[in-house]
């Protein structure tokens, strides 16, 4: 028997295809990504930074009340009022 | 990788191996009907093949998170996994002489020329099955599975020469169970 002979014999032999069930199986056991423990530790991030910036904008406002009142003076002056002292108004006004 | 060419299977795998499920159809569409073909030509019961076929695609969802490219080619990989499994259920069959065979086809007498290419596939299927099974490991991997003499090598962990001579082994033997196909 020739070699191409043997090779068309083996040829006759077809494998069954696989079906649905199978691949369904198959599939159904892959890796699956982590999406809920993604929305979590998003979740968890944004919190932690509105707690950082809110934590930060309660340290202004606490070092503004506690400033001295030369320095609140520079932060918060009254309006029509220029922040830097004129001296020469000053001493013109007594 | 014995050629340093990059495998084409690799970024299949890592995104399988991160839960990309486009990434899982995909490999699976590439890869389960080869897994299925070698476990049934090994096994030619194809019922423990697709239990072989699963078993494989289970091993393959555990290590895809941890595979590394360069280090092996995830063809010859997978195929050595299928073929391990395959020769469990090899050995369980002996280790069970009174379990019931697979059904094979009965050669019967000798055949006319206009002989059904089913039965043919018959007759192939049952002395691919009375070959040793080293021999029709060889067989597989290269008539069927289309690998190339290193990578049939690789993938039975023995050298090319060694391949070559189950090769002839296995192809006289054919040859002798088919003769009256000739």
């Amino acid at each position: 028997m020739t070699d191409d002979r043997l090779d068309n014999l083996l040829a006759a032999y077809a494998a069954a295809e696989p079906g649905a069930d199978l691949r369904t199986r198959i599939i159904a056991a892959a890796p699956r990504q982590r999406t809920i423990g993604r929305a979590w530790r998003w979740l968890a991030g944004a919190a932690l930074g509105v707690g950082l910036a809110g934590s930060g904008a309660a340290g202004v406002a606490a070092g503004v009340s506690l400033a001295p009142a030369g320095v609140s003076h520079l932060i918060g002056a009254p309006d029509g009022v220029s922040s830097l002292a004129d001296p020469a108004g000053d001493a013109a006004n007594g | 990788m014995s050629d340093g060419a990059a495998d084409p299977d690799d970024e299949l795998v890592r995104r399988a191996g991160e839960g990309d499920q486009a990434a899982v159809q995909a490999l699976v569409a590439r890869k389960l009907r080869r897994v299925l073909a070698l476990a049934e030509r090994m096994l030619g019961d194809p019922a423990e093949a697709q239990d072989v076929a699963q078993e494989t695609f289970f091993k393959v969802w555990r290590h895809a998170p941890r595979w590394r490219p360069g280090v092996a080619r995830f063809d010859t990989w997978l195929h050595r996994v299928a073929l391990n499994l395959c020769y469990d259920r090899l050995r369980r069959r002996r280790e069970r002489p009174t379990a019931e065979p697979p059904e094979l086809a009965d050669p019967g007498p000798a055949p006319d020329r206009g002989l059904l290419a089913a039965d043919v596939g018959r007759r192939v299927r049952a002395a691919l099955q009375a070959l040793p099974p080293r021999q029709r490991e060889a067989i597989v991997l290269c008539h069927y599975q289309e690998l190339g003499n290193i990578e049939a090598a690789g993938a039975m962990g023995v050298s090319v020469e060694a391949l070559e001579s189950l090769l002839s082994r296995g192809r006289r033997a054919l040859r002798a169970a088919l003769a009256d196909l000739a």
